[in-house]
């Protein structure tokens, strides 16, 4: 009995110490996990910052104060701003240092270090296109500058410092969950995320959509399709107002055999096609405005910025306050990893940017030596030697888990395509030159050298939107433009084989889209296609969405003579749009005149009483969006039928500008459906829309009217966590928004605005804003989702903007204290 | 009772001090000390309140029931259940562990 008990106690014993020690599949090793002082259990005890603490940097110059705000905003008081950035890198690894590592590690393609080999192919991606490899060549050239490395540095050693110094309830919850530890963090990450935000924001989703189309119906009706101008001009550069260009629709042609193959390249590179970014595009998108003095009701200019961008949980953005008395003071929101400030204002200036979504990518179909294995490529009749990078993944234990070579024209990489060999060239991949502008613009004193700052940055590039003290306010779609050859825009292969196809230049900054002090006294952009052609046609890209959030803003800003700080704020969620106004009155019309010829069914003069009947806004509490907008779905079923496969699926929808333009030729050939006998006109197809959209939701949503049809019902942000783990994740977020309003909302409701602020430059800076999320990355603290409430109702909340430690704490706003001290010093 | 205690006492200590391993060892040390006094049960429930007290003691600072939740959440799993499984592996270990060591020594001695 006692050898049987002897027996079970051990193997119970060895059991509990195998999986207290060896992490089991998916789970961590239990003991370590589950340890209640050192383990998953310990983030309860970091959950709220504690009302003061004292902390050691040793490369720090003096002592920095840290005040946290009642909004949990650290403002941050240093001597100089070496130690400015050191104490920066501290506070954001303090609250985001998970965030940190991951979006290093996603740049680098070294995810499955930490993760696991389930994201290998993530990884070879990343590799592939040379994000890391771009940043480190940029790092190696420019670590010897102490005014651009030095930032990087020392914020650097503010995260190192924290890492080495971390408490056990400092350890964020997803190292606890993946079993790991923190790596160590390197300056040039900083670059790596600025590549990072390249590949967001200068991806270019246009030439994809087009060599999908061809791939379809030709290159001439793609052409037609997916044009280089909108068809509605309303620029952000004021020209001629807002105005419509003829277009002309080619009939569907025969597909283009040859846009497979390019496809296949931009795969290769960019991953698989994705229905938000290179499908219909109407869900996404930033916006900026400013008024100048002239039409403001205080007296200053007031900007007001809310980029759209993935949302996620921590969010990407971090609010902070940076101070070096005499030199800086800059609030605003900074990216993970950056040690300036994006998006925000100083006492003199305010800024914002959205997209300008311009096409700086280009493909090159290159000769090979011996395309088995490649040594060298042929250009001008020379054979030249290429570059070769050999990747190595490896898993969480250090052991290989693949080796990748991969080569490099002059251009850029490069990658096997069925046979045949496709470089690319992209801006993002060029010498960074984002660096020094970001450290300017912080310091800006005014619109000129604000604008002074950014003409030397690079990509992505950006409509950056600033106002000043003195009430002016200027625009310009700032960043790299290459000029092609002649009569070239880049969407289709280049002949690798001549360095005739190669960029020949820049565009020089005096010809970037831009407006300083405009007469009209106001400024806005949508990511519209920035200038009008009337003005300058030079190709600087076609990825333009439908111009309906620039419509809609620029509509708002005409319609009154002055407007303050809550008008601006207020068109921030502005529940109605320019598309619904172009669109509504269409089918009202198209159900008449079928009417009139008694061809109208029932279904359609039900269909359209409802429409008449909608007051044309995304509230939450409305019950016909949903009826307008299930019509403007089945129009573009319909319409581009000639686009869908055998099952109905079509992965690319061309503009809704473009359905627009024909709907001014009512007897065009795309208006007719394949799969019917007869010759449809537009009438048909709007009426036939509206009636299946009444019949349809019907049968989804019950009787119109009901709760199912109520719009807050039917579109929802979904923000997910850098992992997608749904526990750490808020979705379902019951949001007023929606397709082509200026609070855009995907399908899939993962994009939205990632920050909103209104900056009022009066006789003192006041500001508000918000974003999705918290400033806590820890998923138990209030700080993790405490904004979220305010940015799903489309409030902002007073941004504190104090000159002093003291004047924060004697307004009652002060809720934690954080001194860092220089290490040697003590 | 009062070695029940004492094991509570060296849980938390060599918890807090030392990391979860030495949970076993305690369970261990009172096998060794007390192997007449059913040290399995003795020792399980030591290893169970020495946990128990930390938590609680990290439920005074932060949201202890929050972080069950959530890690629930992520687990699939009740966060009460996750409460319970961070009991019961002190439990266990430290149970296991005076088990062995008390049925071996009475084997010894025997």
């Amino acid at each position: 009995m006692n050898a049987l008990k002897l027996l079970g106690s051990a193997v119970l014993l060895a059991a509990a110490i195998y999986i207290g020690a060896r992490p089991l599949g998916p789970l961590p090793a239990l003991g370590g996990f589950l340890d209640p002082v050192n383990g998953i259990w310990a983030v309860a005890r970091s959950a709220e910052l504690p009302a003061a603490a004292q902390r050691v940097i040793p490369a720090l110059g003096a002592d920095v104060e840290v005040v946290y705000d009642d909004r949990r905003v650290p403002h941050i008081f240093a001597p100089s701003k070496d130690d400015l950035y050191r104490a920066m890198g501290y506070v954001i690894a303090r609250d985001r240092l998970f965030q940190l590592e991951i979006q290093a590690r996603a740049t680098a393609g070294t995810l499955t270090e930490l993760v696991g080999a389930e994201l290998l192919e993530v990884d070879r991606r990343s590799r592939r296109l040379g994000l890391a490899w771009a940043a480190d060549r940029d790092w190696e050239r420019i670590q010897g500058d102490p005014e651009l490395a030095g930032p990087m540095r020392a914020y650097a050693e503010g995260v190192n410092a924290f890492i080495s110094s971390m408490r056990p309830e400092e350890l964020p919850f997803e190292y606890h969950l993946l079993g790991r530890e923190p790596m160590e963090w390197r300056p040039e990450y900083t670059l790596y995320l600025l590549k990072r935000m390249g590949w967001t924001l200068a991806y270019n989703s246009v030439e994809r959509r087009k060599n999908w189309v061809a791939s379809k119906v030709g290159r001439q009706a793609a052409d037609a399709l997916i044009p280089r101008n909108s068809p509605i001009q309303e620029p952000i550069q004021p020209h001629l107002g807002t105005r419509e260009l003829v277009s002309v629709f080619p009939p569907p042609g025969e597909p283009a055999p040859e846009a497979g193959l390019q496809l296949e390249a931009m795969q290769a590179f960019l991953g698989p096609m994705d229905i938000v970014r290179d499908g219909d595009g109407p869900a996404l998108g930033s916006n900026n405005w400013a008024v100048s003095s002239s039409r403001s009701t205080t007296g200053g200019a007031i900007l007001a910025g809310d980029p759209h961008l993935l949302l996620s949980l921590p969010s990407i953005w971090y609010e902070v306050h940076l101070v070096v008395p005499g030199e800086l003071d800059t609030y605003g929101v900074t990216f993970i990893g950056t040690p300036f400030v994006v998006i925000g204002f100083n006492r003199d200036v305010a800024w914002s940017f959205t997209n300008t979504g311009s096409d700086v990518m280009d493909y090159y179909r290159e000769r090979l030596d011996d395309p088995k294995a490649p040594t060298r490529y042929l250009l001008d009749g020379e054979w030249r030697h290429l570059g070769l990078r050999v990747e190595e993944y490896r898993s969480p234990s250090g052991e290989t888990l693949a080796v990748d070579t991969i080569f490099q024209t002059h251009r850029g990489p490069m990658n096997s395509i069925g046979g045949e060999y496709v470089s690319l060239r992209w801006t993002v991949l060029e010498e960074e030159g984002e660096v020094r502008p970001l450290a300017e613009i912080n310091e800006a004193r005014s619109v000129e050298e604000w604008l002074e700052a950014m003409s030397a940055w690079r990509a992505p590039t950006q409509n950056g939107l600033v106002a000043d003290r003195s009430g002016r306010i200027a625009i310009r779609s700032a960043g790299r433009y290459p000029v092609r050859p002649e009569a070239t825009t880049g969407d289709w292969f280049f002949d690798g084989s001549t360095s005739a196809s190669d960029w020949q230049g820049w565009l020089p900054v005096g010809r970037f889209p831009q407006a300083l002090d405009p007469e009209q006294g106001y400024l806005a952009s949508a990511n519209q296609q920035p200038i009008d052609p009337d003005y300058d046609d030079f190709f600087i890209g076609a990825d333009w969405p439908a111009p309906w959030r620039a419509l809609t803003i620029n509509g708002l800003l005409r319609a009154k003579e002055t407007h303050s700080p809550e008008d601006l704020e207020r068109y921030q969620t502005f529940p109605s749009s320019a598309r619904v106004d172009y669109f509504a009155p269409v089918f009202l019309q198209a159900v008449g005149r079928l009417a009139e010829r008694g061809e109208a069914t029932a279904e359609m003069v039900e269909a359209a009483e409802l429409l008449d009947g909608w007051s044309l806004e995304y509230q939450p509490e409305d019950r016909l969006a949903v009826l307008f907008e299930a019509a403007m779905d089945e129009v573009a079923d319909r319409l581009w039928d000639e686009l869908s496969d055998d099952e109905g699926k079509r992965l690319v929808t061309p503009g809704e500008d473009i359905a627009a333009a024909l709907l001014k030729e009512p007897d065009n050939v795309w208006w007719d459906r394949r799969d019917t006998e007869r010759i449809e006109t537009r009438d048909d197809v709007l009426s036939e829309s509206l009636a299946a959209a009444l019949v349809g939701l019907r049968e989804r949503l019950g009787p119109e009217g009901g709760e199912p049809w109520r719009w807050g019902a039917n579109r929802y942000a979904n923000i997910f966590h850098l992992l997608q783990i749904p526990a750490l994740s808020r979705t379902g977020l019951s949001i007023q928004g929606g397709p082509g309003l200026l609070n855009p909302s995907s399908g899939d409701g993962r994009h939205g605005a990632s920050w909103r602020m209104v900056v009022n430059l009066g006789d003192e800076v006041s500001a508000r804003g918000t974003y999705p999320g918290g400033q806590s990355g820890n998923p138990v603290s209030p700080g993790y989702t405490d904004r979220l409430q305010s940015w799903v109702a489309g409030s902002l909340e007073p941004l504190r903007f104090p000159r002093s430690t003291e004047e924060l704490e004697s307004a009652g706003h002060l809720r934690a204290r954080l001194t860092l001290r220089s290490g040697g010093a003590r | 009772m009062k070695r029940v205690l004492a094991g509570t006492a060296f849980v938390v200590a060599g918890t807090w001090v030392l990391g979860w391993w030495t949970v076993p060892l305690v369970g261990a040390a009172m096998g060794l000390l007390w192997p007449d006094d059913r040290p399995a049960l003795s020792a399980a429930v030591a290893g169970a309140l020495g946990w128990g007290v930390l938590l609680v003691w990290g439920g005074l600072i932060g949201p202890v029931m929050g972080v069950a939740g959530t890690v629930g959440g992520v687990m699939g799993l009740p966060g009460a259940a996750v409460l319970l499984i961070t009991l019961l592996f002190p439990a266990i270990l430290s149970g296991a562990a005076g088990a062995l060591v008390g049925v071996a020594r009475a084997r010894g001695e025997a």
